[in-house]
C-alpha cells in the first residue's frame, strides 16, 4: 500500500467517524430531550414541628380584663367589684332660709342742734332656724346671703351697723362680721334702705359651750346726724334680715333622720359566661359588702334587693346579717376622712356557696341608707362631700371542682383564599400537652354552613386533648407534675376540604376537673400547660424546570 | 451570592445532565488492549511502544471522555409522557443504592510525543483534565423526594456526600526503562496549573426527627472549598486568557508503574496514577457550616401583645431566622486538593502472534472510597494496517459494558477509537458508564513492519 492509499483510507476513516460523532449528538439529542422536561409530580411525606408555647395563669391574669386577686401561696380568686355611691350631704342635708324682722324704737336727745350726731345700741337675739327636727350647732358657710332691709321714718341722715360676734370669717383674721347700711335722708315720711352681703366662708357658731337656745347674738348700732328738720321723735328703725341660698362645706348638730337612696346595681359575673350543661362548685366563695362612710353621723343601711340573677332567674342571697347594716362613721377627730365597715358573707354565715353554684350572670342589689336610725341625739357632722360608697366585691377562688366546664364559640370564617387546600394530601398533626393543670379538656371543632348548620366535624367524636395532673393532699391540692398526652388528629384532604368550605367554626371544649370533676382542685398563679403543634402529612406539588 | 446548596445543587444537577451533550469516561478499560496505540503509556508508564519516535496529532492526538454513574440512569431518572419526559422520583431511588457516584472526566490532550533511547522510552504531553467524582446517598436523594415523614424517629445521615470537581492543565514528562526481557519500569512526573476546582473537606449532614414532637434535630459538619472566576471580586473581568494560562494553583502528581513479561504468553501489568494534588491559591472561598441545633417550631409566645402589625414584622424576621438556621460562612482559605488515585492491575495472555485476552482490574480511590471495576478483553491484530478490539467490563454496579475499538496505522499515520460501551454510545440515556477515547498520532516504527509493533 503506498502512501497515498495510506492517507486515503485515513481521510477516510475520519470522516466516518466525524459523521458518526455527528449522528450520534443529533440521537442524543433526541434521546435526551432536555428541552422537553416537563416537571415532574412531588410529594414528599413531611414532618415539622410548627408551633409550640406556654399557656401560664401568670400571662392569663396579666392580659385578661377580669379582676384577679392572688394570695399569698397563689391561688388565683377572680373578683368582680361593684361601686355605687350614695348622694352627697348638700343634696341631702340643707340648711333653711333665714328670715326676721325686727322694730328698734330711738328717740333724739334734747338739745340736738344741726350738725350734732347720737347713737344708740341695742342687743338683739334671733334665733336660728335649723329645719325640722334639726339642731345645726355651727357651720361653715359655703354660700348665702344675708339681705338687710333697713326702714326708719327719721327725717334726718343715719345709718345701722349690725355686728355678729357668732359669725366670724374663717380662718386665721377669724374677723368679726360687721353690715352697715347708710339711710340718706332725701324726704318723705320714710326711707328704706336694701342691702346685701355674701356669707362665703364664714364660720356662723349657733351653740356654743353646750346652749341649745339657737340663738344668734346681733349687736345693731343706729346713728343719727342731726339735719335742719325738725325733731319729730319717736322715730323707729324696721331691719328686716334674710339668709338665702345658705350652703355649707360643713355643718355641727344634730341631723336627725333623712334617707338615702342606693340605686340599683348590677355586677356582672363574666365566669360562668356561655356555659351549657356545666356544673361549677365553688368552695369558699366570698361577698363582702364594704362601706365608706364620710358622714359624721350614725348609718344603717337596708338592702331592698340582693340578688344573683342568670336567665332572668333570681337567687337572694340569704344571711343573718340582713337586711340592715349598721355603719361605722368617723368621730369629730377626723371630720372630713371617712370611716369604714365590712360585711363579709361566707359559706358559714349566708348561703353564698348555693348562691355561685347557681353560676349566675350578675349580681344585683339596691337599698336605702337612713341617717341617725335611732333616733337618739348625738353630736353630728356633715361635710358637702359627705357621702357612703357602697363596694360590692365578690370574690370567686379557684378552689372547687367542676364538671363539663363548656365552652361554645362561635367564629365566622372565610378559608377560601388562605391556603392550597388541595395540595395536602392528608396531614396527621399531632398535639402535645404538658399539663399542669388538673383539667381534662376535650375539644369538638364543628364545621358549619353560611346558617351555621352543623354539616361535619374536625374530630369522629369528641377527643380528649389534655388530661389532668394529678393533685397533692389537701389543704393545697397543689400538681406537681404535668400530664403528657399527645393527640393525633388525622385529616384526610376530604375532611380538610370541608374545613375550607366552612362558614362558621363552631368550638365547643370541654373540661372538667381532676378525677372527673369528683375531687377538688385549686389553681395556682404558677400553672401552665405547655403546647406543641407538629404535623406530618403529604404535600402533593409539582416541579416545573 | 451563590451558597453552598446551590453549588451542590447545581454540581449535581450538572453531573445528571451532562451526559445529555458530553459522554465522557474516565476509565479507559479496554483502550488498555490497544497496545500498539503510545498513549496506552498513559495507563501504565512502563508501556513502551514499540515506535522509535512518535508524536500526536496537536490537538487531537488522544481525546477522551467518560461518563459514569452507580446510581440511576438517565432514563431512570427521567421517563416519558408523550412528547415529553419527566422526572421519575420512584425511579431514582429504586435504582440507587446508598453510596452512588457519578463522575465524568475529559481529557484533551494538546501535545503529545515520545521517542525511544537505547533501553529507555521518553514522553512528554501536555493535555487539559476536567474531572468530577462526587458521590451522593440515597437517603438525601430520599429525604428530598420523600420528605422525612416515613423516617420518624430515625437519623438520616446525608452521608455519604462528596464532590471533587477539578480542571487543570497537566504537563506530563515520562521515562520507562526496559530493566531486561521481563521486566519494564516506568515513571511520569506530572506537574499541574488549576484552573477551578471546587472540592468538599466534610459533608458531614444530618436530620432526625424526633417521635411524637417532629423535631427537627440537625447536625452540619460541612466544608467547601473553591477556586472559581466566580470568587473573583469583579468576575467580569475574568479574561479566558487569565483562566487558561495563569501560572497559579500548582500541583505535582506522579504515575508509576511495571509490567512483566512470564513468558511468551503471560504478561502482566501494574500501575499507581495520579498521586499527587493541587494547591489553589486564586480566586477562593470556603463555605462551611457548622451547627447543632433542634428546631421545636414557632414560638408562639413572642407575638404575646404585639400589634398586627408588628406581628406580621416578626414573622417576617422568623422567615429570615429560618433562612439563617445553617449559619453558612463564608472565608478566603487555601486549599490542597489531592488528585484521585488510580490502580490498574492486568494480565494479557498471548493466544497467538495476532490474538490476545487480557483482564484489568482498576481500582479508583474517591475521598477514601475504594470503587473496582473489571475488564475482559480480546484483541486481534487483522492484518499488519488494522487491529481490533473487543472488551467486557464490570463497572458501576453495571454488567452489560460491551466495548469495541480499533486502531489503524498507516504509518505513519495512525488513528484509534475505543469505548468500553457500545451500547452506551448509542444509547448514552441507558447505561450507567459510556465512554470514547480517540486520536490521531503520526508513529516511526523502529523496526520493519511486518514486525509487531509492540513486545510485551
Amino acid at each position: 500500500m503506498n502512501n497515498k492509499s495510506k492517507y486515503r483510507i485515513t481521510f477516510k476513516l475520519l470522516i466516518i467517524s466525524v459523521l458518526t460523532i455527528s449522528f450520534l449528538q443529533s440521537c442524543y439529542k433526541d434521546k435526551f430531550k432536555l428541552d422537553k422536561i416537563a416537571g415532574s409530580d412531588w410529594n414528599p411525606n413531611i414532618a415539622a414541628p410548627l408551633f409550640y408555647g406556654d399557656l401560664n395563669m401568670t400571662k392569663l391574669v396579666n392580659n385578661s380584663s377580669e379582676i384577679w386577686r392572688e394570695d399569698p401561696d397563689g391561688l388565683l380568686s377572680l373578683v368582680y367589684i361593684g361601686d355605687t355611691i350614695s348622694d352627697l350631704a348638700d343634696q341631702i342635708f340643707t340648711i333653711p332660709d333665714q328670715s326676721i324682722d325686727t322694730v328698734l324704737p330711738f328717740v333724739l336727745p334734747p338739745g340736738m342742734f344741726p350738725g350734732d350726731s347720737t347713737s344708740k345700741y341695742m342687743l338683739i337675739e334671733p334665733e336660728f332656724n335649723s329645719g325640722s327636727n334639726q339642731r345645726i350647732d355651727s357651720v361653715l358657710i359655703k354660700s348665702g346671703i344675708l339681705t338687710i332691709e333697713a326702714t326708719t321714718n327719721i327725717n334726718h341722715t343715719s345709718y345701722i351697723e349690725i355686728v355678729i360676734p357668732q359669725l366670724k370669717k374663717y380662718g386665721a383674721t377669724g374677723e368679726t362680721f360687721k353690715a352697715k347700711v347708710n339711710i340718706p335722708y332725701t324726704g318723705g315720711s320714710s326711707t328704706t334702705i336694701t342691702k346685701q352681703f355674701p356669707l362665703y366662708e364664714y364660720m356662723l357658731s349657733i351653740n356654743t359651750n353646750g346652749s341649745t337656745n339657737n340663738k344668734v347674738k346681733e349687736y345693731v348700732k343706729m346713728f343719727v346726724l342731726r339735719g335742719n328738720g325738725a325733731d319729730n321723735s319717736p322715730y323707729s328703725f324696721n331691719i328686716k334680715q334674710s339668709i338665702t341660698s345658705l350652703d355649707y362645706y360643713q355643718a355641727y348638730g344634730y341631723f336627725h333622720q333623712h334617707t338615702i337612696t342606693v340605686n340599683e346595681t348590677k355586677i356582672p359575673i363574666s365566669l360562668f359566661d356561655n356555659l351549657h350543661y356545666t356544673q361549677i362548685f365553688i368552695e369558699d366563695p366570698i361577698l363582702t359588702l364594704g362601706f365608706k362612710n364620710s358622714y359624721g353621723l350614725p348609718m344603717d343601711m337596708t338592702f331592698n334587693d340582693l340578688y344573683v340573677e342568670r336567665d332572668g332567674i333570681s337567687k337572694d342571697i340569704i344571711s343573718n346579717l340582713l337586711p340592715t347594716l349598721s355603719l361605722n362613721y368617723p368621730d369629730f377627730n377626723h371630720v372630713g376622712n371617712s370611716d369604714t365597715t365590712a360585711f363579709i358573707f361566707n359559706k358559714d354565715n349566708s348561703n353564698i356557696v348555693d348562691v355561685i353554684d347557681f353560676n349566675p350572670e350578675k349580681l344585683v342589689y339596691s337599698g336605702t341608707i337612713l341617717s341617725n336610725p335611732t333616733n337618739v341625739i348625738l353630736p353630728n357632722f356633715i361635710l358637702d362631700t359627705s357621702k357612703v360608697n357602697i363596694s360590692a366585691e365578690l370574690e370567686i377562688p379557684l378552689y372547687g371542682r367542676a364538671l363539663d366546664f363548656t365552652l361554645n364559640d362561635t367564629s365566622k370564617v372565610d378559608f377560601s383564599d388562605s391556603f392550597d387546600w388541595d395540595k395536602i394530601e392528608s396531614i396527621d398533626i399531632n398535639l402535645n400537652a404538658q399539663n399542669y393543670f388538673p383539667v381534662e379538656s376535650k375539644l369538638q371543632i364543628y364545621f358549619a354552613d353560611s346558617n351555621k348548620v352543623i354539616y361535619d366535624s374536625l374530630f369522629e367524636g369528641v377527643s380528649q386533648i389534655v388530661d389532668a395532673a394529678t393533685i397533692g393532699p389537701p389543704p393545697a391540692y397543689r400538681t406537681n407534675i404535668p400530664a403528657h398526652k399527645l393527640t393525633t388528629i388525622k385529616l384526610s384532604n376530604d375532611k380538610l376540604i370541608k374545613f375550607k368550605e366552612s362558614k362558621y367554626i363552631i368550638v365547643n371544649s370541654v373540661s372538667t376537673t381532676y378525677d372527673n370533676g369528683t375531687k377538688i382542685i385549686k389553681i395556682y398563679s404558677d400553672y401552665k400547660i405547655s403546647l406543641e403543634l407538629s404535623a406530618k402529612g403529604v404535600y402533593k406539588s409539582r416541579i416545573n424546570p | 451570592m451563590i451558597n453552598i446548596r446551590e453549588l451542590l445543587f447545581i454540581t449535581i444537577a450538572l453531573s445528571f445532565f451532562s451526559m445529555g451533550n458530553k459522554a465522557i469516561a474516565q476509565y479507559d478499560l479496554g483502550f488498555n488492549s490497544l497496545k500498539t496505540v503510545p498513549q496506552t503509556n498513559l495507563l501504565n508508564p512502563s508501556y513502551i511502544p514499540n515506535y522509535k519516535y512518535h508524536f500526536g496529532f496537536p490537538g487531537i492526538s488522544s481525546t477522551l471522555g467518560s461518563y459514569g454513574t452507580s446510581g440511576a440512569r438517565y432514563n431512570q431518572i427521567f421517563s416519558p409522557i408523550g412528547d415529553s419526559i419527566s422526572l421519575n422520583t420512584e425511579s431514582i431511588l429504586s435504582n440507587i443504592k446508598n453510596g452512588n457516584n457519578i463522575n465524568f472526566r475529559t481529557t484533551n490532550q494538546w501535545l503529545y510525543g515520545g521517542m525511544k533511547w537505547k533501553k529507555f522510552y521518553f514522553s512528554a504531553a501536555i493535555s487539559d483534565i476536567a474531572d468530577v467524582n462526587s458521590m451522593y446517598s440515597k437517603s438525601l436523594v430520599s429525604l428530598a423526594f420523600e420528605g422525612n415523614g416515613d423516617h420518624i424517629d430515625e437519623t438520616i445521615k446525608a452521608s455519604p456526600l462528596a464532590i471533587k470537581a477539578l480542571q487543570y492543565r497537566e504537563y506530563a514528562l515520562g521515562a520507562a526503562y526496559q530493566f531486561d526481557d521481563q521486566w519494564n519500569f516506568g515513571i511520569k512526573a506530572k506537574f499541574l496549573f488549576g484552573k477551578s476546582g471546587i472540592n468538599s473537606e466534610n459533608t458531614d449532614l444530618s436530620l432526625t426527627t424526633t417521635k411524637d414532637y417532629y423535631y427537627l434535630d440537625i447536625k452540619t459538619d460541612i466544608s467547601v472549598n473553591t477556586s472559581l472566576p466566580a470568587n473573583k471580586k469583579d468576575s467580569s473581568d475574568v479574561s479566558w486568557s487569565e483562566y487558561a494560562f495563569y501560572g497559579s494553583n500548582f500541583g505535582m502528581g506522579i504515575d508509576l508503574g511495571a509490567s512483566y513479561k512470564l513468558d511468551d504468553q503471560w504478561s502482566f501489568s501494574a500501575s499507581v496514577l495520579d498521586l499527587g494534588y493541587i494547591s489553589y491559591d486564586r480566586w477562593l472561598k470556603t463555605y462551611s457550616s457548622n451547627i447543632e441545633f433542634t428546631y421545636k417550631g414557632i414560638d408562639i409566645n413572642q407575638f404575646d401583645g404585639l400589634s398586627d402589625d408588628e406581628v406580621d414584622a416578626r414573622i417576617e424576621e422568623i422567615k429570615d431566622s429560618l433562612t439563617d438556621l445553617f449559619d453558612i460562612k463564608e472565608s478566603v482559605e487555601k486549599f490542597k486538593v489531592p488528585l484521585t488515585a488510580k490502580i490498574y492491575l492486568g494480565a494479557n495472555y498471548k493466544l497467538s502472534d495476532v490474538e490476545t485476552v487480557g483482564a484489568l482490574v482498576r481500582i479508583e480511590i474517591f475521598k477514601g472510597v475504594i470503587r473496582p471495576s473489571f475488564t475482559a478483553s480480546y484483541y486481534r491484530q487483522l492484518n499488519k494496517n488494522f487491529g481490533v478490539t473487543a472488551n467486557y467490563s464490570i463497572i458501576n454496579r453495571s454488567y452489560l459494558n460491551l466495548g469495541v475499538g480499533f486502531v489503524a496505522n498507516f504509518e505513519p499515520l495512525q488513528v484509534y477509537f475505543v469505548t468500553d460501551n457500545v451500547y452506551g454510545i448509542i444509547f448514552p440515556n441507558k447505561v450507567r458508564y459510556a465512554n470514547f477515547h480517540f486520536g490521531i498520532n503520526f508513529i516511526f516504527p523502529s523496526h520493519s513492519i511486518n514486525r509487531p509493533m509492540i513486545n510485551l
